[in-house]
């Protein structure tokens, strides 16, 4: 049975995905959450034995290369920086986490 | 104007057109057409200074000269609109959303560096849904493109921009990419070919991520040839993109044999005259002498549900890097993860945050192993059906979309509606194979008129064997 979304299921899981929602858009990304997991549900219909289920997954197949400097097609730590909203000194400035009163 | 890559250049060694008038031409289009149609973004400054270039280095040649020159600069002077999301270094590359309104490339994407290197120039920036999320390009933060043949409905997506394009004589080539469907449905809706190469075949590094086991860059064209053409430059290993391999040496046949899943196209929600454009290319095939059969895979009518699992959760990983630190514009509140939680919620649009949030949700404690495992599991058993039919059969053949281009406005509310607009093509993602549409003749078989909007056939074909793919559509 497809399982019940509520709003506050989507409120838990807009902050654990570090997005602020509007309450429109909580009423209604609840309505289309519900609708795209009674679709997606259909894969529970498809028997897996639980030997299966129990693995740990598959296994990734790494490739690696040299740690080395190849080419021209890079970018400069000034770039990557610069990149950022907010940089002084060439470093990527953030606001305090930790304020006197932590 | 030109119609293919091999014309342009036999008029370059004849002497009869230069780049710059090339160039000059797909101006003057978007001069006149862009504000209406939306397809581009941007065009570059440096345009006609590149074509210039060009001209410039053919100047002294003689003709044969210049066809000798050709054969080594297989894209030269070939003007290409470029999505959205793919990196050139210098210039804007915004993904169409206001997160990276402002965000400079800081290097180029390897298919830029391989098409520059042959001789291709890049004119612009074509819109898309926002990071690649969507089939309209309803979804970009810089108003929808609209579909050239027919301005009231959508050019497709999520590389919208690329194909209308193409069929609004834009650019010769474009380039697009496709986690689900993004090249080829919108090259269905435009009347032009699109192309999804097999994964790993085209590197991916500057291509923003959307979902990494499934995104694969790809062009558009007018012709079949020119997509091949495009396809031999950017291909091959890349050190910079891990996954990335040596493609297998296809093998020549001399006869080919084509599978239809009949039972997963003749069903409700594919309309009449998609199916009549299937029972229609059956029998132009087997005129040709190829060999048509029927073909069961049930595991078919659950990709779009692995999709719409696999892909979301990889999209709210890859998502979590437009934080509002590293790069783009960012909304500034009094404390950091209030700037973190404002800034994605608005500069981020609707179908990106629900995806990242249906991802979540996916991987989260509890429904990991209900939906993500399992789908995983299921994806693996779908690459070995498929994989199992094609030591019978060459390629499959199915519709690209289940109908027509659709009225703008008409989905943007619904997204499952629009999520099953994707039930032909996600199969082709999910296995890492190549697929093809080509556009179909669209005609009313009571008048025998032709209808404005075009259909798309898609034909796949197993891992590596592109070159089957061309055979099949310059049969057609």
């Amino acid at each position: 049975m497809t399982n019940t979304i509520q709003e506050s299921d989507i409120k838990n899981l807009a902050n654990l995905s570090r997005i602020s929602l509007t309450e429109a858009e909580t009423t209604k990304f609840t309505k289309d959450i519900q609708s795209i997991v009674g679709m997606i549900d259909v894969v529970n219909s498809t028997e897996i034995s639980d030997d299966l289920l129990k693995q740990e997954g598959f296994a990734p197949i790494n490739k690696t290369r040299e740690d080395m400097v190849n080419g021209t097609n890079y970018s400069s730590p000034q770039d990557i920086v610069s990149a950022a909203p907010n940089h002084q000194d060439n470093a990527v400035k953030v606001k305090k986490i930790l304020g006197d009163n932590e | 104007m030109i119609k293919n890559i091999q014309e342009f250049h036999s008029q370059l060694i004849d002497k009869k057109i230069t780049v710059t008038e090339l160039v000059s031409y797909y101006l003057k289009n978007i001069e006149e057409k862009n504000k209406d149609l939306n397809i581009y973004l941007e065009v570059f400054e440096d345009v006609l200074e590149n074509a210039k270039k060009c001209d410039t280095e053919l100047e002294n040649k003689t003709n044969e000269e210049i066809a000798k020159f050709l054969e080594t600069k297989k894209l030269f002077g070939v003007p290409v609109a470029v999505k959205d999301n793919i990196l050139i270094k210098g210039k804007v590359a915004s993904a169409a959303s206001k997160s990276l309104e402002n965000y400079i490339a800081s290097y180029d994407a390897t298919v830029i560096i391989k098409m520059r290197e042959a001789g291709a120039i890049f004119l612009g920036r074509a819109n898309m849904d926002e990071f690649a999320m969507g089939g309209s390009t309803e979804n970009s933060a810089y108003g929808v493109t609209k579909n050239p043949l027919n301005k009231d409905y959508v050019a497709g997506g999520s590389s919208g921009g690329s194909a209308a394009a193409i069929s609004a004589d834009m650019a010769l080539i474009a380039l697009g990419s496709d986690t689900g469907g993004s090249i080829r449905q919108p090259a269905s809706y435009n009347g032009v070919t699109g192309f999804k190469p097999s994964y790993g075949s085209v590197s991916r590094h500057g291509l923003m991520a959307m979902a990494s086991s499934f995104d694969v860059i790809g062009p558009f064209a007018k012709d079949f040839d020119d997509v091949q053409k495009v396809f031999d430059v950017i291909k091959g290993v890349d050190q910079l993109d891990s996954t990335t391999h040596v493609q297998l040496e296809p093998m020549s046949k001399s006869k080919l044999k084509v599978g239809i899943p009949n039972e997963f196209i003749f069903t409700e929600g594919v309309s009449d005259e998609v199916k009549e454009s299937i029972k229609d290319i059956t029998d132009r095939l087997k005129e040709k002498g190829v060999e048509v059969v029927d073909i069961s895979i049930p595991l078919l009518k659950e990709s779009l549900a692995l999709y719409y699992i696999l892909v979301p959760a990889e999209v709210s990983s890859n998502m979590a890097r437009y934080d509002g630190i590293r790069y783009g514009n960012a909304i500034s509140t009094s404390n950091g993860i209030e700037d973190y939680l404002q800034t994605r919620g608005q500069l981020l649009g609707p179908e990106v945050k629900r995806r990242i949030i249906l991802g979540t949700y996916i991987l989260s404690a509890g429904y990991h192993d209900a939906y993500y495992k399992k789908a995983l599991i299921l994806r693996e058993r779908l690459t070995q059906d498929i994989k199992e039919k094609f030591k019978d059969i060459d390629l499959i053949l199915t519709p690209t979309t289940p109908d027509t281009a659709f009225k703008i406005g008409e989905k943007v509310t619904d997204p499952l509606t629009l999520y099953l607009a994707d039930i032909f093509t996600v199969t082709a993602n999910l296995v890492g194979m190549p697929a093809i549409s080509i556009p179909y003749k669209n005609t009313d078989s009571e008048s025998g008129t032709e209808n404005k909007m075009p259909l798309g056939l898609q034909f796949m074909s197993n891992t590596d064997d592109e070159n089957v793919l061309f055979s099949i559509a310059k049969m057609l």
